[in-house]
């Protein structure tokens, strides 16, 4: 088979308005979808861990040039499982967005108070640059920031 | 800020051979990459639940450019992966979806190859005998989605 792409990528989160309060107001990505879905019938119900009545499903995408989006989903009223994973735990550890000036991103996210994975100095090489680093996200969830060069 | 796009999406397996025998034979990505990384120094234990000397990363992707962001997959040979994938009500990042042209025959092609979709068919199907979105489970039980959304 050959796809003609990747659509999106899911992510769960426990607080949807915080995490909007990172990924639109901070990483200034928009909000193309907002709604709430019911979740209690169809294939649906065989993804979910625990039976949920509805969600809270956004699309972030940044404009209209990046076809590849996040599709963010809570569940109101009733409390999501389990806890995000490293790179070395089975599963969909992170997703790397491509960024102009990394450095200057860095210093942004820090005086926003997110956490950067390590500090930012463990992601220097020996001349001092930057070519990627993990930042945390409102629940734990790791998100890595590259220059374009693979790492 | 602004990223200029997706670049890849990192995939932590058990088994790559059993991981290339899906992504690369039946799903039909081409690998761009395949090393063994040192992972001992530099940021990377930061984001390692525990200390790894080496992983092997495999990249895999469809074509070129930004619609398709590579995957990364990695494994610790000689060594074992924690936890296990999660579902779409677990914190995290749960599944990645695939545009595809025609869900239905493709999700019979990967039955027919042994792949086990995460509910029977009909339950995919809407009540006009449409199916526009299933979900698969990858060789460690990742899920996967295929969608003709795109």
């Amino acid at each position: 088979m050959e796809a003609t792409g990747i659509s999106h990528i899911a992510v769960c989160v426990r607080d949807l308005d915080k995490s909007l309060g990172f990924y639109r107001d901070i990483l200034g990505m928009t909000v193309t979808k907002d709604e709430i879905e019911d979740t209690s019938t169809g294939g649906l119900t065989h993804t979910y861990k625990r039976h949920r009545n509805t969600r809270r499903t956004v699309h972030l995408a940044y404009g209209e040039g990046q076809p590849t989006f996040l599709v963010m989903t809570s569940h109101p009223g009733d409390q999501a499982d389990g806890e995000p994973i490293k790179l070395d735990q089975v599963g969909v550890s992170h997703v790397s967005f491509t960024v102009n000036n990394l450095r200057g991103l860095a210093d942004e996210l820090i005086a926003k108070g997110v956490e950067i994975a390590g500090g930012i100095e463990a992601f220097a090489d020996a001349q001092g640059n930057v070519r990627t680093f993990f930042a945390l996200d409102p629940d734990g969830i790791l998100v890595q920031f590259d220059s374009g060069v693979a790492a | 800020m602004d990223a200029t796009h997706v670049s890849h999406i990192a995939i932590c397996v058990r088994d790559l051979k059993k991981s290339l025998a899906f992504y690369r034979d039946i799903l039909g990505m081409h690998v761009t990459f395949d090393e063994v990384q040192d992972t001992s120094t530099g940021g990377l234990p930061s984001i390692y639940k525990n200390h790894r000397k080496t992983r092997r990363t495999v990249h895999v992707r469809y074509g070129e450019g930004h619609t398709s962001p590579s995957l990364v997959l990695t494994t610790h040979p000689g060594d074992q992966a924690d936890g296990g994938p999660i579902k779409l009500d677990q914190i995290g990042i749960s599944h990645l979806s695939f545009t595809v042209a025609d869900v239905k025959s493709l999700g019979e092609e990967l039955v027919a190859k042994g792949v086990e979709l995460a509910a029977p068919m009909d339950a995919f199907t809407s009540p006009e005998g449409r199916v526009s979105s299933i979900f698969v489970y990858d060789p460690d039980g990742i899920l996967l989605q295929f969608d003709d959304h795109g």
